[in-house]
């Protein structure tokens, strides 16, 4: 009977499980993190300890064999959230084990694109964040953005913004998971933060926002007024949080009547 | 006045410039405020459907000239202002920390004289770059007639620099910018190109020769204010691609904002010219293609119905189908439907296999239009003949979206086919 393996949903966890279930000759039911688990009658549980040292000569051995984009590859998709993404590294990973250093040239192999397509995907979130980002300066002068993403983009954009916003404490919270970048100037920690703790802004903010939405209606020509071009760029999951976007589009519409 | 009056006037003043890229440079000063990629970012997008990267804006639209089109034009009875250095960088400052903007586009009116505001303009760049120790981007517009020492200083501040052409000839010039002449737009233009060469030359060799104007200059022209064809605009940016050393030229459709009599009467701006001008603009820049190969004396406009590359295809019959197991990247570009992206992967793909044609689909490579012009190992794929005209009526957009220039606005906003034409105007890959 073959098994379902449960890691522990950090990505060590999922690297000792990927480390263990390859040695073995036969095929795992599923790999999954321990809460996306239901239980299956036909189907053993294997939970796997997490082991550091494990993951980091299986990630070592992935980027001798493989390569870099490889292993940037499995790492993008790890921090995607869509369902089967265990397996899907799983086969990619298997496929690299015989094809090496070629194996993300096999572009019409549905392991291999199925992998590009869902990395592609979490980096091409990473940067639009990396632009939709809003800081709120708070009343204590620390810079505060939230955002709700589709995957768990955080350790992407994280070392971006310590470039960017260097002289500032900053938090990034990262609303749908309760998890949040926390920037001291010096270094980086994620960490949980619950959605109660909603911060206090600071009296400038509010002044600022209201520069920055009055430029935004300003900078349209509106000769050339293009709702949809607009909203296709700024899909509606990330207006939420953009000080601009929501009420010049209402607006927008209702001059359009 | 306050901060707001003015950025309202000063922004609305300023939103007919095209450009907004934040590319080319890569800037990283470590623990201070700010850091350039060299893929750009784009912040947000205005009701017109156009990307908002950088804080687009003009220190004044108080002006002394008196060009038709503009509208800061001095006989324009509209609000003026200007705003001090301090406030400006203080702003720039403020919307860049909310991650708001990628930098600054700072241009403005001719204010008193050219050098007066040039120097105006500088003592906003220099506080920003030396007081807040800003790593962020700035686009600079040099002013036409200032002198070249604070010119050079610019080129030394900024990340790119530009000098706006507007009209594509010395007669659309003279009759509708009559203070401005051609020369005064051009020479500054070529001593920056040259400029810009030297610095990389130097920079080549040791990195701490001094930045000057990393992203390179920019244009911009005024499409269909005056009776220029689009084989004159694309000769034009040709030759300034070849012989200035330009980064980018950028095409604004004309928005009447004045009435005048030497001016052409429009009723919406000519958008569908502006987007083949800049499909045009792409052929010319990555794939290979010179304006005399698809714009000639009997034929000097664009086809409006098909974009340029399946215009000249299908003149070309020729040359296709070609061999999608042998072509080289040349050859690939030059397949309808088939952009940087689709060779890219081809290539990669071949290097492991022969394609086949599920292969192009698992590629995700749109077949629409490459399907008349490529064999795969030998075998012909489309659903009509190699025939020009069949292909033709085939790819022909549906009677009821070809509409007109009156209409191009609904054309653009309506027809949800459009979209990927759309798309392609802002990235420019066919």
């Amino acid at each position: 009977m073959s098994a379902t393996y449960i890691y522990d949903g950090t990505y060590e966890g999922l690297m000792t499980c990927l480390a263990e279930v390859l040695k073995k000759q036969e095929e795992p039911d599923d790999i999954v993190f321990f809460q996306d688990f239901t239980p299956s009658l036909f189907s053993r549980e294997v939970t796997v300890e997490t082991k550091k040292r494990k993951a980091e000569s299986f990630l070592l051995f992935v980027k001798n064999k493989m390569g870099k984009d490889t292993l940037r590859n499995i790492m993008k998709c790890f921090l995607s959230d869509v369902p089967g993404k265990g397996m899907m590294i799983y086969d990619y990973v298997k496929l690299g084990i015989e094809k090496g250093k070629n194996l993300d040239l096999f572009l019409s192999d549905e392991r291999v694109s199925k992998i590009h397509t869902l990395s592609m995907r979490v980096g091409r979130e990473a940067h639009r964040m990396k632009g939709l980002l809003r800081f709120k300066e708070l009343f204590d002068g620390v810079y505060y953005a939230r955002l709700y993403t589709d995957h768990f983009i955080l350790p992407l954009i994280a070392p971006f913004f310590a470039g960017r916003l260097a002289d500032r404490c900053w938090i990034i919270h990262d609303y749908k998971r309760s998890r949040a970048a926390f920037y001291n100037k010096r270094a980086i920690r994620i960490a949980q933060l619950e959605r109660e703790n909603v911060p206090l802004l600071s009296s400038e903010e509010i002044e600022c926002q209201m520069l920055w939405k009055r430029y935004f209606q300003k900078i349209a020509v509106p000769g050339r007024y293009n709702p949809r071009l607009q909203r296709q760029f700024i899909p509606k999951k990330y207006w939420r949080d953009l000080v601009e976007v929501e009420e010049s589009i209402v607006q927008g519409k209702r001059s359009a009547e | 006045m306050s901060l707001l009056n003015k950025l309202e006037i000063l922004a609305d003043s300023a939103k007919y410039d095209v450009s907004c890229a934040s590319s080319g440079t890569k800037r990283n000063p470590k623990g201070r405020l700010g850091r350039n990629t060299p893929g750009g970012c784009c912040h947000s997008w205005s009701s017109d459907g156009r990307c908002i990267s950088l804080l687009k804006i003009l220190m004044s639209n108080i002006c002394i000239y008196d060009c038709a089109y503009c509208v800061n034009r001095i006989s324009n009875d509209i609000p003026r202002a200007i705003f001090t250095p301090d406030e400006l960088a203080g702003l720039t400052v403020n919307f860049y920390r909310k991650n708001y903007i990628e930098g600054l586009f700072l241009s403005s009116a001719v204010t008193k004289s050219p050098d007066f505001t040039m120097e105006l303009l500088l003592q906003t760049v220099r506080l920003l770059r030396k007081e807040y120790r800003f790593g962020g981007y700035v686009h600079l517009k040099l002013i036409p007639g200032a002198s070249w020492e604070l010119i050079k200083e610019g080129g030394r501040l900024a990340d790119r620099v530009s000098v706006n052409i507007e009209l594509p000839t010395r007669q659309s010039l003279a009759l509708l910018a009559p203070q401005k002449t051609p020369d005064s737009i051009l020479r500054p233009m070529k001593s920056v190109g040259a400029l810009i060469q030297a610095i990389r030359r130097e920079r080549k060799k040791t990195k701490k020769a001094p930045l000057f104007s990393p992203a390179g200059q920019s244009t911009q022209l005024i499409v269909g204010a005056t009776p220029e064809s689009d084989r004159q605009i694309m000769m034009l940016s040709e030759s300034l691609y070849d012989n200035m050393n330009l980064k980018r030229v950028y095409y604004s459709a004309y928005v009447p904002v004045n009435s005048g009599r030497n001016l052409p009467s429009v009723s919406s701006p000519p958008l569908l010219r502006e987007h083949r001008l800049y499909q045009a603009d792409w052929l010319i820049r990555f794939y290979g293609f010179s304006t005399d190969e698809f714009l000639d004396e009997k034929n000097p406009n664009l086809n409006t119905d098909f974009d340029p590359k399946t215009d000249w295809a299908l003149k070309h019959m020729e040359t296709f189908p070609v061999e999608i197991n042998r072509a080289d990247y040349p050859q690939l570009l030059r397949i309808p439907g088939i952009g940087i992206r689709s060779a890219g992967k081809i290539l990669t793909l071949r290097k492991v296999k022969a394609l086949r044609f599920e292969d192009l689909k698992k590629l995700r490579i749109v077949l629409k239009r490459a399907q008349y012009f490529i064999t795969l190992s030998g075998r012909y794929f489309g659903d009509e003949p190699q025939n020009a005209e069949k292909i033709q009526a085939r790819l022909r957009i549906p009677v009821q979206d070809k509409k007109k220039d009156s209409d191009q606005l609904d054309f653009f906003t309506r027809d949800p086919n459009r979209l990927a034409d759309e798309l392609s105007a802002i990235t420019g890959e066919l």
